[in-house]
């Protein structure tokens, strides 16, 4: 929080600022500063001082081909294999060919991309037709040939079976039992699961399901480094934690789409560098974690487009199902000891609801909200009082919370959480262990009695709720040591029903049985997310991705409808 | 000398032997996590982490891991250096532990410029920031330029070089919308347009440079202090020599002996400098990419880095060591 708030402070309070830096401390580095980018036209963003890049924006608004987009990332891209890793998922969605598109909003599939019809005749029975005239790129081993439903088969054995893909929960379904996948024309795909999946037809869609060419993957076992593709955008250069830079692919499908000569991706792991870059027009789409305030004075500023919308991320503590734990008094106790508006009002400044097991934006699946702040009170007198029933006078316990780069949200909102509950009689050392020893030693062995960390910002009830699940969220095991075998039937049911209002009801049952329980995941309250752009940048019909398209609007893969006024 | 120089550069290969060992054993013994978890992430099984530790290598015998990694650095090689092929050690330092599997030393090869670069124009900029204001302030002692000089010495030593680094960002931004050109388009080399090469580095290395600067302005002051007091220099200022021979040729150069050993020393504080000053300023240097291996535990990556860097520290101090000689024609090696 320290750093958030000092550039909080440092933004609205600039003026002030200036004049106090002005006086002596970078003097020598200013001094030389002046004199460097004096002669360089004062600034990188707006050279001709028209507030507005240094650009004329286009009489007609309509799409002009030509042009790059460079965009701040703040995180290292260390492999662009869409099956395996997950840190390159949007520079797979640049490159490669998808089955459709997946409408968050509407819950629908939209048949933009290789799919061109669909047919489920069933729950378990997906059949697909498949569109031609996606072409390999000009190099590699699929050079120029045509995309069939061989790669899609190819592609989807080998994201199912990957051994380090993220979950499991959807290709068990068509690798086991009678689940299969066929090809009966070079134009026909058909998935058969053994068991019904609900979340199935938005899996296919999601970004680790790239349609690789066969012949690519036969000869590529690891496309780490590499990408041959039929997507709209080449790969030119990979330097995973500096920049990744992609080219018009002309033999694109949809042609003349992409309408972007190029798309720059420059890697700064520092929000604050990153912001900058942003602000001084070196990046046309901001990379940074913005704050509301950060995000009210681009706003303010007439050369940018901001966009926001509530955040699926939400921080959790999972708490072990041992010691003190186990009992229901204590795990409540410390719940009704986090005073959940203050976390909403001193850090996600003000903008944020509270989170049940399902965060609060999902709102078909989410408890209402109202039920979720009377559920949640804060309560340190009553808190104080189930301690005691349960035999505590105090609980001494270690939160383990994973160091984070860039933002330090999730951080200060471990920090207020330990002094909150400090006051009832927990006395919780706050232990931040770095990523990766973390994951190793921490998470995966479940060597913790308590544990802080941002869950990932699913936006469908099945993930949410399989925390709480017996075999855990990726259907390979639990942390927590919790079972509820009545609990895991209602979350294997709602995975498995498809009409939905019946399903909406089983998730709220499951929610509200997960309630009482205080564990093993105490969810805490959501913020808000933010996108900004130089107004120059037009995103097509599909948007920013956090708010909804146009009601009806149609629109092709990502990024191909993306243009730019700034030749 | 020749002899000591050569005696110091056949200890060099023992320094480095001993250097890799440790680091080898403390990622693998003190440092807790492992590369095949972190590839793995949340949801993996022992069993798939298991998979993936055997095909990394990294589930064999530690003296076997090591035995190979050091087999293929000093094993004998030929390179195409010149229109002969040239014998050496094959100097593979193995490949990164991450999905990316790049070798460590193509890693090395784009990245240790922009590091030396950053390392020597903070070296420059500490010897001309602190050596005139440390003899400025020694010759005009007690008066305001002394003064000057000695509290800035002071603000520079307290000031951390990663905030400085983010003040400087920030000017940049918010009086002349301009960052680094590094921000938009990555490094350039300075044969390749020395304009935006300089715009690149002058901040990081100033930023760099300042607190080892301010040490060396102190110790430059109170050196030349003492020396200024001896007895062979009254006997200068007694022949009727002009001030700037007496502090220059008869003054200065003693007084440097010990400057010249905190510049030696101070290297090893410049590459750590260096991590945080690459993040900040994205120079993707040597750095940023040890702390990115760290963070990964990426042993391999590490190991190579830890390797070169003490390499650079070694080498760097035998440097300092020679220059004793001339800075005193007195000193003579053993």
């Amino acid at each position: 929080m320290a750093e958030s708030q000092y550039w909080n402070r440092f933004w609205r309070r600039r003026i002030s600022r200036r004049a106090l830096l002005g006086a002596g401390a970078v003097g020598a580095a200013g001094l030389a500063g002046a004199a460097l980018v004096g002669c360089n036209g004062g600034g990188n963003g707006d050279s001709n001082g028209d507030g507005n890049g240094g650009i004329t924006p286009s009489a007609s608004g309509s799409p002009t081909p030509g042009g790059t987009i460079t965009r701040g990332r703040s995180i290292n891209v260390l492999g662009v294999d869409p099956h395996i890793d997950l840190t390159g998922l949007d520079i797979d969605l640049m490159c490669y060919t998808y089955m459709y598109a997946w409408n968050r909003f509407t819950e629908e599939a939209v048949l933009n991309n290789f799919v061109e019809d669909m047919e489920i005749p069933d729950a378990t029975h997906f059949n697909f037709t498949l569109r031609r005239g996606f072409v390999g790129w000009d190099f590699g081993p699929a050079a120029g040939e045509e995309l069939n439903a061989h790669d899609a088969m190819a592609s989807f054995q080998r994201r199912g079976t990957a051994l380090t893909a993220p979950d499991k929960r959807y290709p068990q379904r068509f690798l086991h039992g009678a689940g299969k996948l066929e090809a009966p024309s070079d134009f026909q795909f058909n998935i058969t699961l053994d068991r019904p999946f609900v979340p199935a037809l938005r899996e296919m869609a999601n970004p680790t399901w790239a349609i690789v060419p066969a012949k690519v993957l036969e000869k590529y076992p690891n496309l780490s480094q590499n990408a041959f593709g039929t997507g709209p955008l080449i790969l030119d250069e990979l330097r995973g934690s500096e920049r990744v830079v992609v080219s018009k692919h002309g033999g694109y499908k949809f042609a003349p789409q992409p309408y972007l000569d190029a798309i720059r991706t420059i890697i700064i792991t520092e929000n604050s560098s990153l912001l900058a870059a942003f602000k001084s027009g070196q990046h046309d789409i901001c990379g940074a974690i913005l704050t509301r305030s950060s995000a009210d004075d681009l706003k303010s500023d007439g050369r940018f487009q901001v966009n926001s919308a509530p955040s699926l991320f939400y921080p959790v503590i999972h708490l072990k199902m041992r010691n003190q734990w186990t009992d229901p008094r204590v795990r409540q106790a410390l719940d009704l000891a986090i005073n959940r508006n203050e976390i909403i009002d001193t850090i996600q400044d003000g903008e944020g609801n509270y989170n049940g097991p399902i965060q609060w934006p999902q709102l078909k699946w989410a408890l209402p909200q109202q039920e979720l702040r009377e559920f949640y009170p804060w309560d340190p007198n009553r808190a104080r009082d189930l301690l005691k029933e349960a035999g505590y006078d105090s609980v001494t316990s270690v939160m383990k919370a994973p160091e984070l780069t860039g933002p330090t949200i999730f951080g200060d909102i471990a920090q207020l959480v330990q002094n909150q509950v400090k006051d009832v009689g927990f006395n919780i050392e706050l232990d931040f262990v770095e990523l990766g020893a973390f994951i190793a030693n921490v998470i995966l062995p479940g060597n913790f009695d308590m544990a802080f960390f941002p869950n990932l910002p699913y936006d469908e009830p099945d993930r949410p709720l399989s925390f709480y699940h017996s075999k855990g969220v990726t259907g390979t095991g639990n942390w927590t040591n919790y079972t509820n075998p009545e609990l895991d039937k209602l979350i294997d049911a709602q995975a498995e029903e498809f009409d939905e209002a019946k399903r909406q009801q089983i998730v709220l049952d499951a929610q509200r049985m997960i309630l009482p329980e205080h564990g093993p995941q105490l969810t805490l309250t959501g913020g808000v997310q933010y996108f900004a752009a130089w107004n120059y940048v037009h995103l097509g019909p599909e948007g920013d991705g956090l708010t909804a398209p146009e009601e009806g609007a149609e629109y092709g893969p990502p990024w191909t409808e993306v243009w730019t006024e700034k030749k | 000398m020749r002899n000591y120089i050569l005696r110091r550069l056949l200890l060099v290969p023992v320094i480095m032997l001993g250097v890799s060992f440790l680091t080898f054993i403390m990622f693998r013994i003190v440092v807790p996590g492992d590369a095949a978890i972190i590839e793995c992430g949340f949801g993996c099984t022992p069993e798939v982490v298991e998979a993936v530790r055997h095909e990394k290598g990294l589930d064999r015998p530690w003296y076997e891991q090591y035995g190979d990694w050091l087999w293929d650095i000093v094993a004998p090689a030929t390179h195409d250096v010149g229109p002969v092929p040239v014998p050496g050690p094959r100097f593979d330092l193995g490949e990164s532990l991450t999905e990316s599997e790049l070798p460590v030393t193509t890693e090395l090869d784009r990245r240790l410029p922009i590091t030396l670069e950053l390392l020597i124009m903070t070296v420059a900029f500490s010897l001309i920031l602190g050596i005139p204001p440390g003899v400025i302030s020694a010759i005009r002692p007690n008066t305001p330029l002394d003064w000057i000089a000695r509290v800035g010495s002071v603000v520079w030593l307290s000031v951390p070089n990663f905030w400085l680094g983010i003040l400087v960002i920030a000017f940049g931004v918010v009086w002349f919308d301009w960052t680094p050109p590094q921000f938009g388009e990555g490094y350039v080399p300075f044969f390749d347009d020395p304009w935006v090469n300089l715009q690149q580095f002058i901040f990081p290395a100033l930023v760099l440079s300042l607190a080892i600067a301010a040490a060396i302005m102190r110790l430059t002051r109170s050196s030349l202090l003492e020396v200024l007091r001896n007895d062979y220099i009254r006997t200068a200022w007694s022949k009727g020599l002009r001030e700037r021979t007496v502090v220059i040729r008869h003054a200065l150069k003693n007084a440097l002996i010990p400057v010249t050993t905190i510049v030696g020393i101070q290297i090893g504080a410049l590459i750590g400098g260096s991590v945080l000053v690459e993040s900040v300023f994205n120079l993707n240097g040597v750095g940023k990419y040890v702390l990115e291996a760290i963070l990964r535990r990426d042993y391999i990556a590490v190991q190579g880095v830890v390797l070169i860097f003490a390499l650079t520290y070694v080498l760097a101090n035998l440097v300092v060591d020679v220059t004793y000689g001339w800075l005193d024609p007195r000193i003579r090696y053993a």
